[in-house]
């Protein structure tokens, strides 16, 4: 199978993220970067996929030129056989699938392209989808468990209220991964040297033969969520403050 | 100021880490250094027993009152100032919370007890504390630059690296070990070194400035694999003499952690992720001085020429993979919790340091104990934590005895009786083992001097007078 994968360079899921004076974007200063969380279970699942069925695996990434770092160990030392990277900045969603798009047509002959659900920044939820849409595929969105059968595919995936629904199509298709989907593995001493060694591609939206076109959609700005408020100390001795602090629970947090 | 003496208040005070209950009349929880002072003079006046209590992860009991007053420290939690060469802040921050300010200016202070999220700064310094860098780094005691301590008298000092020790002070003078040790007083000429590794009985530390270094910007995470142990004692020893050789060299591990196979399984049924052959592992971290490439290919050089099973080696070379590496790391202690749980007896725990030419010999003693058990820990500085695991009291009488035959075994291999944890209530026999009488008389001078009515951590490091 020729199996392609998208993944995202994010800040790190634990990075403590503060908006920057303009409103619009987050200070990058001291963050730590990695592949998105969802993304990892795309790469893990496209490696799973090849070790059953064969074939090569092709990333691709619309992001900074310093992604290389990333790639290589997140994605090349795990088992991704090459990499592509376009270093383009898009000013929407639309304008990174369309490049996801443009690279992956340019690569040519996937049997299946895998996605994370979202990526844990923008959290947009689109990409998968719009990039579906511009390959004509199949695709499904959300997906827990996966079998391929000759051209045949049947994915899970989790619904609201715990109904599972099993979705059956023709490949080539889009599959965006959810947690649950498999574990990812840790990388390998000996992958990472050879890591070094696979091809990694950086290239501009011209030698896709891509074009973002113009942003449809952009930040207005971003706000952190309200401070918590401080603590309130309840005085007077342990019956007194019981006594008003279940008053409060009950009139003031109404939990009661 | 008056103590809290509420029992539903006091009740969250009374324990530690070692589970052992204890009991307290009040309560304190002061938030300037003149509070404390007050409070300590009352003490005194009163001749009231007065337990310092911080993060209470203590696990030989340093933190439980045996009667008296307690005084908390989790008000004096102020960051005060972080600059380029030091870090001040109040002695009840807690250190992960002090490390991650510091941290987010670039900077980095090295000390870091795996309890480092729920124990505090003062209490991290009062016990002088170790961790997995401290292989690379040592213990708290080099990177403290000054102290703020409230003697038992209620006196105000300031300690910093020049300070000299009054002449009328009784400093003990005895030869420590040459291992890594957090046991007794230090025989010392400075005044600073006095009130690190004291565990609450000679001064109440209020304040403390730390040393900052740089921030590794880059560090790569293994966990190494062996298919015996002697391949693992081999792995460590020649990373640790190319460590030694040059500490920012190509295999410069910051620090070397042992996993034996009972660890092993426990991340099998976890993890997963272990080869079938492996019978040993080792967790490290090499901070990124040269090219990454470098790194790696000395580290695969060493490797292979020790009979790792280099192939199976897990590395991360990012922030985000290291967390994940931890989470391997971890699953050990969450086993072992668990077990504890379901036997419904305590584990027995050591703590023994010995010098590098006993380790194997220690290791072999390990291998002898007479229950379940799994050991891990700082292999880099030879100081293992061997976790007994006994599901009956007679398991548990067993355990005991042989970590006193163990402790005795370090001691005449030239080792601490402990490494990192210190005395507490718990280790005081086993301290008396390690030094003679001697010179447990030569701490009680030094106690009954700075402390006459022995009010600070009374029962600490030595047995307080009838
Ligand atoms: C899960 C776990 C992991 C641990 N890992 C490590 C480790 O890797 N390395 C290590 O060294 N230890 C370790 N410990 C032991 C313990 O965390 C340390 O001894 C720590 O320094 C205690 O900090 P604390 O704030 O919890 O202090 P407490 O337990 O509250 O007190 C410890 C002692 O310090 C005294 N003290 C506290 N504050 C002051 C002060 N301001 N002035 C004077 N005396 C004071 C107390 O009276 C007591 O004697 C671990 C414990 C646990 C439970």
């Amino acid at each position: 199978m020729k199996i392609g994968v998208c993944a995202k360079i994010t800040p790190d899921a634990d990075a403590r993220i503060k908006v920057a004076a303009d409103g619009q974007s987050i200070v990058l200063d001291g963050v730590k970067f990695g592949i998105s969380d969802y993304d990892e279970y795309a790469i893990e699942e496209a490696i799973r996929t090849k070790e059953k069925h064969g074939g090569e695996i092709v990333s691709f990434t619309v992001g900074d030129a310093s992604a290389d770092k990333q790639l290589r160990s997140g994605a090349l030392a795990l088992g991704v056989d090459r990499s592509v990277l376009v270093t383009e900045n898009p000013g929407d969603p639309l304008g990174i699938a369309k490049l996801l798009a443009a690279a992956i047509q340019k690569e040519g002959g996937f049997d299946v392209v895998f996605t994370g659900k979202s990526t844990i920044d923008q959290q947009n939820f689109q990409i998968g989808t719009m990039v579906a849409e511009l390959l004509g595929w199949a695709h499904v969105t959300q997906v827990t468990a996966l079998e391929f059968e000759g051209n045949q595919f049947k994915a899970t995936r989790n619904m609201d209220a715990g109904i599972r629904q099993v979705v059956a199509g023709t490949l080539p298709a889009v599959i965006s991964c959810e947690d649950g989907l498999n574990t990812v593995r840790y990388a390998k001493l000996p992958d990472i040297m050879k890591a070094k060694k696979k091809p990694l591609d950086s290239v501009g939206a011209g030698a896709i033969g891509g074009d973002a076109g113009a942003a449809r959609s952009s930040v207005g700005n971003l706000a952190p969520p309200p401070a918590r408020p401080a603590g309130r100390m309840i005085e007077g001795d342990a019956a007194t403050a019981a006594k008003e602090l279940v008053r409060l629970l009950r009139d003031e947090a109404k939990v009661l | 100021m008056r103590p809290i003496t509420e029992p539903d208040v006091l009740a969250g005070y009374l324990t530690d880490a070692s589970n052992i209950a204890g009991r307290a009349d009040g309560l304190f929880r002061p938030t300037t250094t003149e509070e404390v002072a007050e409070i300590v003079r009352e003490a005194n006046r009163t001749k009231t027993p007065l337990t310092v209590t911080a993060g209470r992860t203590s696990t030989t009991a340093a933190a439980v009152p045996m009667g008296g007053w307690l005084l908390s420290t989790e008000r004096l939690n102020a960051i005060e100032q972080i600059g380029h060469s030091t870090a001040t802040a109040q002695a009840g921050v807690f250190l992960g919370d002090f490390q991650d300010a510091i941290e987010a200016t670039g900077r980095f202070y090295p000390p870091d007890p795996t309890s480092r999220r729920d124990c505090t700064l003062g209490a991290s310094i009062a016990t002088n504390a170790s961790g997995a860098r401290s292989f690379k780094y040592g213990p708290t005691r080099p990177w403290v630059e000054s102290l703020e301590v409230v003697l038992a008298n209620g006196e105000i000092v300031h300690a910093d690296r020049n300070t000299p020790i009054p002449c009328h002070w009784p400093i003990p003078q005895w030869a420590e070990p040459e291992v890594k040790t957090a046991a007794g007083y230090v025989p010392t000429k400075r005044m600073l070194d006095v009130f690190i590794g004291q565990e609450g009985t000679l001064g109440i530390l209020t304040r403390a400035t730390v040393r900052l270094t740089d921030l590794p910007a880059e560090v790569l995470g293994f966990v190494v694999f062996f298919p015996t142990r002697q391949a693992a004692l081999a792995f460590v020893d020649r990373a640790r003499s190319a460590q030694r050789a040059d500490p920012e060299g190509a295999l410069s591990p910051r620090c070397l952690e042992y996993l034996d196979r009972h660890c092993l399984d426990l991340a099998r049924e976890r993890v997963g992720d272990v080869p079938d052959a492996a019978v040993a592992a080792l967790f490290c971290e090499q901070e990124v001085s040269l090219d990454e490439e470098t790194h790696l290919a000395a580290w695969w050089e060493a490797l292979e020429a020790c009979g790792a099973l280099a192939d199976d080696t897990l590395i991360t070379t990012d922030d985000a993979g290291r967390e994940n590496l931890h989470a391997f790391r971890h699953a050990i202690p969450a086993g072992i919790n668990e077990q504890v749980v379901r036997n419904g007896m305590p584990k027995v725990g050591t703590d023994l340091s010995v010098p590098d030419a006993a380790l194997s010999t220690i290791m072999e003693a390990y291998d002898h104990a007479p229950i379940r058990h799994v050991l891990f820990g700082h292999i880099g500085d030879n100081h293992l934590h061997l976790n007994l695991l006994p599901t009956t009291p007679d398991e548990l009488a067993r355990a005991k005895a042989f970590y006193d035959e163990l402790a005795a075994q370090a001691v005449a291999l030239g080792g601490s009786i402990s490494a990192e944890h210190g005395i507490g209530k718990t280790k005081r026999d086993h301290l008396r083992t390690m030094v003679g009488d001697g010179v447990i008389e030569q701490f009680r001078r030094l106690k009954s001097h700075l402390d006459p009515n022995w009010i600070l951590g009374r029962g600490n490091v030595i047995e307080p007078p009838l």
